[in-house]
């Protein structure tokens, strides 16, 4: 394979197109036609700033994840941020370990908080139903020790769950966050830059 | 930026900003917290004031109702020389088993599968000369429902099968089982509740007994040996009658091959609204 300026731009630019929007790439490809033109001026040749770059492959996939980070930190959703997971993934296997295993905890645990808070809040209502047939005297729907009882829990478990989801809402939030930052600091450890794209 | 902010996190936004008639989200979590602590200060304290949630080990402290049996409570009454025995069984709401097979030298020992603070029965044995007397008692909640409901109440006695006994089941609400084959009955009489209940005296090879059954609401099975000399006098209720290798002789029930010259196990049953089964096998 030919080492050569017009190469090393059709790689990266195939690399990256689909991913970064038109400008940003027409930026990019820019900077490093111009790092070739520079490098040229000063007598280097095409193989010694390609070797001095790197591959246009890592290249391309450094980029790729700074993008897809700045993106999931500029729109926060799901998608964006599973984005950048899997593209950091592709910076290293062990990011297996020191990222997709601390991010699918993180998920499992808010689904579970999520998932308690959503139990709350449907039984509530239900327990509140069973304490006032329990009240009627219906022993099928027995299920309190005590229904007056029963109807202040069932309140209280209901409310309480309003509150995990809404809690649940914020730690979201907030673990998301620090997964951003989780990342930047994890892509600037391996690629030996500042995550700033 | 800040005009991007909705774009960019639109339900934060919505969130942040919700505002209905004045109610905030700093004010809907306000009032989620300060309904959740009143309302389970409220409820757990009616348990605690009730006597509901005992800190004992057996007390899970829990609001519901326990659905699983507790650790077991055996009582083990001895005979003490008595010759006879005198047994009184009233039981308020819940399931009990009544059967032989009693340790020896046991008038009768019982086993209470309840919480340890409610449904334990009082247990009174006296004897009077050789005859001892057994009361096991325990009747319905007194609590007010509003505030208590049952716990599982089970028990499992045994009786002796070495000495003559005289048996008083008093029934409530709940199922009940009476298997008396091997026991040695002078005398048996049973009231029934609401609960279904079920005599087997089949192999029964004790001394002749007189029997008195009443039954309430719920259904009676009894089953006789077809071999023993057995009279049964039903006084009819409201309920079906259903019988299987029994005689009818208008109000009387005889085993088939009834001697009324031998000694007789005398049964009087009045029927209540629930179904009758006569069963000799």
């Amino acid at each position: 394979m030919l080492q050569n300026e017009q190469e090393y731009i059709r790689i990266l630019r195939s690399r990256l197109e689909g991913t970064l929007p038109r400008e940003e790439l027409d930026d990019i490809i820019s900077d490093y036609t111009e790092h070739f033109t520079v490098g040229k001026v000063n007598g280097r040749t095409d193989d010694d700033l390609w070797k001095s770059l790197g591959s246009p492959e890592d290249v391309a996939r450094e980029i790729r994840v700074m993008h897809l980070v700045k993106k999931a930190e500029d729109v926060r959703s799901c998608k964006n941020i599973f984005h950048a997971v899997i593209a950091t993934l592709g910076l290293g296997l062990f990011n297996l370990v020191f990222v997709l295993a601390p991010f699918i905890l993180l998920l499992v645990m808010l689904l579970v908080i999520f998932i308690i808070g959503v139990l709350f809040t449907i039984l509530g209502p239900v327990a509140f139903v069973y304490s006032v047939l329990q009240l009627m005297e219906l022993p099928a729907f027995a299920i309190w020790v005590s229904p007056l009882a029963g109807i202040f829990i069932s309140i209280g478990m209901t409310s309480l769950g309003l509150l995990i989801i809404i809690g649940e809402y914020y730690l979201a939030r907030f673990f998301y966050h620090v997964a951003i930052q989780y990342l930047k600091w994890n892509i600037s450890v391996i690629t030996g830059t500042e995550c700033t794209a | 930026m800040n005009a991007q902010k909705p774009d960019n996190d639109r339900l934060a936004y919505h969130v942040g900003r919700l505002n209905l008639s004045g109610l905030t989200m700093t004010r809907v979590l306000l009032w989620l917290v300060a309904i959740t602590i009143v309302s389970f200060v409220i409820g757990f304290g009616i348990l605690a004031v009730s006597g509901e949630l005992h800190p004992d080990a057996e007390n899970k402290m829990s609001p519901f109702r326990q659905t699983a049996a507790f650790s077991p409570n055996t009582t083990t009454i001895p005979l003490g020389g008595a010759a006879a025995g005198i047994i009184g069984i009233t039981m308020g709401a819940g399931d009990v088993t009544i059967s032989g097979d009693a340790p020896a030298a046991a008038l009768m020992e019982s086993t209470v599968f309840s919480t340890a603070s409610k449904g334990q029965p009082e247990i009174l044995s006296f004897v009077n000369g050789t005859e001892k007397t057994v009361t096991m008692i325990k009747k319905g909640n007194d609590n007010n429902k509003w505030f208590s409901d049952h716990t599982p109440n089970n028990w499992e006695i045994r009786v002796s099968e070495t000495v003559p006994v005289d048996l008083n089941v008093e029934l409530g609400a709940g199922d009940s089982r009476l298997e008396l084959g091997s026991l040695k009955l002078d005398s048996l009489i049973v009231s029934n509740g609401a609960g279904d209940t079920e005599i087997d005296l089949r192999h029964y090879h004790g001394g002749p007994y007189h029997a008195e059954i009443h039954n309430g609401v719920g259904d009676l099975t009894l089953r006789i040996d077809q071999t023993s000399n057995t009279r049964i006098l039903m006084h009819q209720g409201v309920g079906d009658i259903d019988t299987s290798g029994i005689v009818q002789t208008n109000e009387n029930y005889t085993t088939p091959g009834f001697n009324p010259a031998l000694p007789v196990n005398e049964i009087t049953v009045t029927q209540g609204i629930g179904s009758i089964k006569l069963e000799a096998v």
